[in-house]
């Protein structure tokens, strides 16, 4: 119906156009409107709806004890505080660190850049259990640095890595990763002649940067941000690890509800907190964004030239700040990969010497012969999900960005729903709808097969891959595109040509990240998985977790090592590579 | 290089989906012939694949090279044993996800409080094992729907170099009652393995009251929150807590097969306690799933696996330890030790009822 609608507005507001062409354009977005609409309904709402209303639907009667329940707890309540104090606290600390890192490493110059950005690179590769296992090895009581501080000042008070400061200080941290690789994309987009052109006519550094370099990275800064924030909302292994009594968050509780059949309904109406809160963000960035547009996109590609600092006490204090973040950043890396090397006993007495050293750890991953066939299996369906979802929403973008009416702002909020939704519901709603034929997938029962894992993956990869598209197609320059039109080139002869070298960088990034996250899923593969084709993240859970005789630290570091290296090739070859052609 | 990366990410795709669309249409028997799917690991390709027939087996107790015993076993009388691997609440919640479509053909391990989720939702069904009157009283489910292949002690164990025998407490409830141990017994901060969840059963099942609130009584309430206020919670290995020198703990839970391996690894001699109530065994079971595809070959694999001869084999491999009193031959000391220990009398039914509620109560309200 709807398409239809939209086929007469395309046909009023383009008449000149031949009828042939014309017919045959509208025919092709009916169907992609149709589609988009198809896995909407179909694959985002209704299994969750299903879900959803399942928790509240007991006993054949709506129930709402989940309210009561959630309320009545001091606990549940202060930890639903904290994490939306977190969520604010952590976007200002984040953005902070994050652009003064792109600043460092991209726009002045600053000695060792480039050994810098790999150092700071490090947070995209590792993340969760592992990195707050590491800053805690460094800080906590008897953690090295706290040791060396206590040398020095010993009435230093070794407690003091916990709660609140120390999950904003570890997540602060491990948020900034990905303004590396987007926000730095976004500054490419400076136009150098208007920094020179400020600066003859005697701007400060400071203005330069306030008034020409930042407005051009709001975009991307924008939705960086909201990750952050829904990072801080939805954090996990930080508050678990270095909150203490004091500072727990809300998501640990929803994770473990949302396995306990009977206190689902918990965790839906928690992740119902959670996800209107980060719609209502959402609603708000997209409000701002539409209102100013009025960028300084470089239109003639003149390279940013690196800007020395000239107040030299300033620049000393630049490189100080840049050489110990470079530290807070590498140093866990570090002994994360030592201890992988280390005798599991050592490793819980902290203890770091020659003595221990084994490569034991290594040997068990490798000779446990399997190794192999899960990591194939996962590298496969997380190219394969992160392929589909990058030409879904290439799609969904593109349309975006030439229709802007309240259909596709609808479009687009629908899917955002995998936000709204715990992954582990989102894989008991796939599971439950799709374990019977169903007229809407051409009659096939999708669990079981090897397909539902791959829907589960695309599903789960919409969010973040939707957003980081939506803010590089900002970059595309309207001018070039109109004039390709205009000299007669076809609409995909254009995006290929005009649209795509723009949004390549980011999107390849998009790509890398989403293999990377998916390689080792498990939330989602567990209820998922075909037995014929059991994937990494559950192979390298049940190796490292409940069950197993012996204790697994060593083997799980041993793990997040290789997938560190996996992880970086990955990055380099998705987009490192790509910007040394450029350069 | 741009068209190279798009040469790349087509081929995974086209690969990718004719991998994919073979198996939409077959079922899991179908696929069992590794050629027709890339995607999986080749389980073991002898040429007499094709005359073995597939078993689909669902279980938490799979690690440290269990399942490839199975698996090679399992040959021997004809089974493809496709295993399917998880800690125990996945491995339930996925059987309870796919009831409409069952993928599952036998499920194997688990403990008392899941086998009665199962029941509770119908997604297992009775069958009575050929070996079924070898194993004592009230380990096998009444109704024939599960059967006890094995048993798993749930103990209170402390680092013997640190805390003498003799200053040990006897039962878990001193160590909350009593202010000499406050602080130095560890909890994991997640409540849904299975270890923690039988400790608590034995706790619970002390202080059941069906006028109680939630069919607790008060001074069960107030033992569960004195235990959670006063212990220490840990997302450690339990006994890697112990050894942490920064660390006050001393004891904490553990599964009796856990123990040789942390005392080798962690270089640490632990002693157990025995309350005199005794301790839960978790009852590792086989069960047929309702609604397997191949139901028969379900059957047999049970008859095989849990007979007195196969699961003594496998107990001596793995340290096991076998329900069946016919079964101990052979085993270590230290296991036939645990077979020893009076196992703690539980009211399984009220337990395993409520276990969700009491659960959640103590996320909301005691977990530190």
């Amino acid at each position: 119906m709807i398409s239809v609608k939209k086929n007469s507005k395309f046909m009023v507001k383009a008449p000149i156009s031949l009828k042939g062409i014309n017919w045959q354009a509208s025919l092709v977005k009916g169907l992609i409107f149709t589609g988009l609409i198809w896995f909407i309904v179909f694959l985002l709402v209704i299994p969750n709806v299903n879900t959803i209303t399942s928790v509240f639907w007991q006993n054949g009667e709506f129930t709402l004890t989940a309210f009561t329940r959630l309320f009545g707890s001091a606990r549940a309540v202060a930890a639903l505080r904290n994490s939306f104090i977190l969520a604010p606290i952590l976007s200002l600390t984040v953005g902070f660190v994050g652009v003064s890192l792109v600043l460092i490493t991209e726009y002045f110059k600053i000695g060792g850049a480039k050994i810098l950005r790999m150092g700071y690179m490090t947070t995209l590769l590792y993340g969760g259990i592992i990195l707050v296992s590491g800053y805690r090895f460094l800080y906590e009581p008897n953690g090295f640095i706290t040791n060396f501080l206590v040398s020095i000042f010993p009435n230093f008070n070794t407690g003091w890595f916990e709660g609140f400061w120390a999950v904003l200080f570890v997540m602060t941290f491990a948020a900034t990763g990905t303004h590396l690789i987007f926000i730095r994309n976004a500054l490419r987009a400076v136009d150098y002649q208007t920094i020179e052109a400020a600066r003859n006519m005697g701007a400060s550094q400071f203005t330069i940067l306030r008034k020409v370099v930042l407005p051009v990275l709001t975009p991307a800064l924008t939705v960086v941000t909201v990750f952050t924030f829904l990072g801080g909302l939805s954090a996990i292994a930080a508050p678990l690890l270095v909150g203490g009594n004091d500072f727990q968050t809300i998501n640990p509780m929803i994770l473990s509800f949302a396995n306990m059949a009977g206190s689902r309904d918990l965790a839906a109406l928690l992740a119902l907190f959670l996800g209107l809160a980060s719609f209502i963000l959402i609603g708000l960035l997209s409000w701002l964004e539409k209102r100013g547009h009025y960028l300084s996109v470089s239109k003639v590609k003149s390279t940013l030239v690196k800007q020395p600092i000239k107040n030299p006490v300033l620049n000393v204090l630049a490189h100080l700040y840049a050489y110990v973040l470079f530290f807070i950043y590498v140093a866990p890396v570090v002994v994360i990969v030592l201890f992988s090397f280390s005798e599991p006993s050592a490793i819980a007495r902290r203890e770091l010497s020659w003595s221990t050293f084994t490569l034991d750890n290594y040997r068990v991953v490798f000779s446990t012969a399997t190794a192999y066939g899960p990591l194939l299996t996962s590298a496969l369906y997380a190219v394969l999900a992160s392929a589909l979802v990058g030409a879904l929403m290439l799609l969904v973008c593109r349309m975006i960005a030439k229709h802007k009416g309240k259909f596709c702002t609808l479009i687009e909020y629908a899917f955002m729903i995998p936000w709204l939704v715990p992954t582990v519901l989102i894989a008991l709603g796939l599971v439950t709808t799709f374990n019977r034929p169903q007229w809407f997938m051409g009659n096939v029962a999708l669990t079981g097969t090897m397909w539902i894992m791959v829907l589960g993956y695309v599903i789960i990869s919409i969010p973040f891959t939707l957003r980081m598209l939506r803010a590089a197609f900002f970059g595309i320059d309207n001018g070039l595109e109109e004039a390709a039109k205009n000299l007669g080139a076809k609409p995909f002869y254009t995006f290929i040509k005009i649209v795509m070298p723009t949004i390549m960088p980011s999107l390849m990034a998009i790509l890398a990240l989403n293999f990377n996250s998916l390689l080792t899923e498990f939330d989602m593969s567990v209820f998922l998985f075909h037995p014929l084709a059991m994937p990494l993240g559950v192979q390298i859970r049940n190796l490292t977790t409940d069950g197993r005789a012996g204790d697994s630290t060593a083997l799980t570091f041993v793990y997040a090592v290789l997938m560190m290296l996996v992880g970086a090739v990955v990055l380099y070859v998705a987009y490192g590579r790509q910007e040394k052609e450029r350069n | 290089m741009k068209k190279l990366i798009k040469a790349l990410s087509f081929g995974a795709l086209a690969l990718g989906l004719a991998a994919c669309g073979q198996d939409a249409e077959a079922d899991v028997q179908e696929t069992a012939a590794p050629a027709e799917s890339p995607v999986a690991e080749a389980p073991n390709d002898t040429n007499t694949d094709s005359d073995l027939e597939v078993v689909v087996l669902y279980s938490n107790a799979l690690s440290d090279g269990r399942g490839e015993w199975i698996q090679e076993h399992a040959r021997e009388i004809g089974i493809d044993l496709q295993l399917v691997d998880g800690g125990g609440v996945a491995i339930a919640n996925r059987i309870l996800a796919e009831q409409g479509n069952p993928m599952a053909d036998v499920v194997f391990g688990l403990n008392q409080l899941l086998w009665a989720d199962l029941i509770r939702e119908g997604a297992i069904v009775p069958y009575v094992l050929a070996w079924a009157d070898e194993i004592p009283a009230g380990l096998n489910d009444a109704n024939g729907y599960f059967h006890a292949v094995a048993l798993v002690g749930n103990l209170l164990a402390f680092d013997a170099g640190q805390l003498d025998a003799s200053d040990a407490p006897t039962d878990w409830l001193e160590l909350w009652n009593n202010p000499e141990f406050h602080g130095r017994y560890a909890l994991p901060n997640a409540l849904t393995g299975s270890t923690v969840q039988m400790v608590l059963s034995g706790i619970f099942n002390r202080f059941l009251d069906a006028d109680g609130d939630m069919g607790l009584s008060e001074e069960g309430w107030a033992n569960i929150a004195a235990m959670f206020a006063n212990g220490v919670p840990t997302d450690q290995d339990i006994f890697a807590e112990i050894v942490n020198p920064a660390s006050d703990v001393v004891l904490g839970q553990i599964w009796h097969m856990g123990i040789a391996p942390r005392e080798e690894s962690f270089d640490m001699t632990a002693g157990i306690v025995v309350p005199e109530i005794g301790i839960p065994f978790s009852v590792e079971g086989v069960a047929l799933i309702n609604g397997a595809n191949n139901p028969e070959g379900a059957q047999r694999f049970m008859d095989w696996f849990g007979s007195a001869e196969v699961i003594n084999a496998f107990g001596q491999a793995f340290d096991y330890l076998p329900a069946n009193p016919n079964a101990l031959d052979g085993l270590s000391a230290e296991t036939i030790a645990i077979s020893e220990i009076p196992a703690q009398e539980i009211n399984w039914e009220v337990v395993a009822d409520n276990m969700g509620a009491w659960i959640e109560r103590i996320y909301l309200n005691y977990l530190q």
